[in-house]
């Protein structure tokens, strides 16, 4: 049986297991999904095509479920043996299953501080700089240790509150390299796609020890003083 | 390609069992070996990577590795093919999906020119680069979700065992053309590091040439699979 939220902490048939999957209607803009549950003998799981689920057993990633299909799960969570175990030692084994989405997400930023251009014609101008990206995980193992096991985020929002800061620093330290070779003020609005180009090329030595990859970033504002907007 | 039909993985136990030398080392190293057992040098590139060397028939591994409730499913009236069709359908998606994880590799060796170019203050140059990108991004999915060939109860089409093998066959001529594409993108981030920018986006042109090719044919397949093809 396929069971619907609440997953029964314990039980769910008479054999002690049940199958569980991640509803739908938890899913929304939540990044990961710990099973409330201590995985049980034969457990069963189902990963669909936009998910990854990982097994831990005892603190240890044993297995990334990355391919669509349903998997059995073992555990020392038995009937009798492992209720037995518990009544005489006190011993019991955590196996835990998290989900993880591998679809795309959209976040912002913006820019809290101005940046400070120099330019051929305007001289110092203050920037500010706004947009939106697109992430999605791109390595689950890292992403894991990073987020899930160091920070314990959930959703997608925790995921981009980390990133934010991030991506403006990445956005103004790219228009800094393009700036040295010749970009000026009023080339911002005209060299966008170059712009996302430049920071799509930057993104991986930042995101990628996050185990996260950018694959869209438009960085569709940037205002500067309105005096310097008027010929 | 949608034409012609792939190479099958039967070619490869045609392939010799001697053992051969390591290039770095010149250790005999046993027929098959990734690795050198005696250096630990690499030996893929040497024996021309995956594309020479294909991977085992998926089918019969998943066969062998049927548990007991499966060899007692093949034996219940009724649920014999279900068991054999679905076999058949999870080798073709680990297939699958190491011709997508191949696409993949491919594409991150174009991020990876794509960050040279950055580097190397070739701002303009990125954009020759955004198509290629854009097409894995969309073709990789597309090959890792594929369906699976399936027909409900009295269909127009039926997809039968027979149907879910030549599909099996199909897919494998794919993971020979992934290499092939594969090869030719990790050229790139040499060419970009030579400052060789006319021949990026020479290469850039053929890839997506042969990017549109295959995607063409894996849009085909299951037309070419079930013979109704026109």
């Amino acid at each position: 049986m396929v069971t619907n939220t609440p997953i029964p902490q314990k039980g769910g048939s008479l054999f002690g297991s049940t199958t569980i999957n991640w509803e739908d209607a938890y899913k929304g803009p939540n990044i990961m999904w710990r099973v409330p549950r201590n995985i049980r003998l034969n457990d069963n799981i189902v990963v669909r095509e936009d998910e990854i689920a990982v097994f831990f057993r005892d603190g240890k990633v044993l297995a990334y479920f990355d391919r669509p299909d349903r998997y059995a799960l073992t555990s020392l969570n038995a009937p009798i043996v492992g209720g037995l175990v518990k009544a005489l030692s006190g011993v019991r084994q955590e196996a835990e299953v998290y989900y993880l989405q591998k679809r795309l997400f959209d976040g912002k930023f913006g820019s809290s501080e101005p940046y400070v251009f120099k330019d051929p014609d305007f001289g110092l101008v203050s920037l500010r700089v706004y947009g939106s990206y697109r992430w999605r995980l791109g390595a689950p193992d890292v992403f894991i240790t990073q987020f899930v096991g160091t920070f314990g985020a959930t959703s997608s929002a925790d995921v981009e509150s980390r990133l934010r800061d991030q991506m403006v620093i990445l956005v103004y330290s790219s228009l800094g390299k393009m700036k040295d070779q010749g970009l000026r003020v009023t080339d911002l609005a005209g060299q966008l796609q170059t712009i996302e180009q430049a920071i799509l090329g930057f993104a991986p030595q930042h995101f990628g020890p996050l185990g996260v990859e950018v694959q869209r970033s438009k960085a569709s504002r940037s205002t500067c003083p309105t005096r310097y907007r008027r010929p | 390609m949608a034409s012609a039909p792939p190479t099958s993985p039967a070619d490869s136990s045609s392939e010799s069992t001697s053992s051969s030398v390591c290039p770095t080392c010149h250790a005999k190293v046993p027929s098959g070996s990734r690795f050198c057992p005696n250096c630990g040098a690499s030996l893929a590139a040497a024996a021309g990577g995956a594309a020479t060397n294909p991977p085992a028939d998926l089918r019969q591994r998943v066969d062998q590795d049927r548990g007991t409730l499966k060899r007692l499913e093949l034996l219940i009236p009724g649920y014999h093919g279900y068991r054999q069709g679905e076999d058949i359908r999870a080798a073709d998606s680990l297939l699958r999906r190491q011709v997508a994880d191949r696409l993949r590799n491919a594409r991150m060796a174009a991020e990876n020119a794509r960050t040279a170019l950055t580097q190397a203050n070739r701002f303009n140059d990125t954009m020759e680069l955004a198509p290629l990108l854009a097409d894995l991004m969309r073709i990789e999915p597309k090959i890792r979700s594929a369906e699976q060939g399936y027909s409900g109860i009295a269909a127009a089409i039926r997809v039968g065992p027979q149907q879910l093998d030549k599909l099996y066959e199909y897919d494998y001529g794919f993971a020979v053309a992934a290499d092939q594409f594969a090869a030719l993108i990790r050229a790139l981030p040499i060419q970009v590091a030579s400052g060789d920018y006319a021949q990026v986006a020479q290469t850039v042109a053929a890839a997506r040439a042969r990017l549109t090719e295959l995607d063409s044919a894996f849009g085909a397949r299951m037309r070419v699979v079930e013979g109704i093809q026109v």
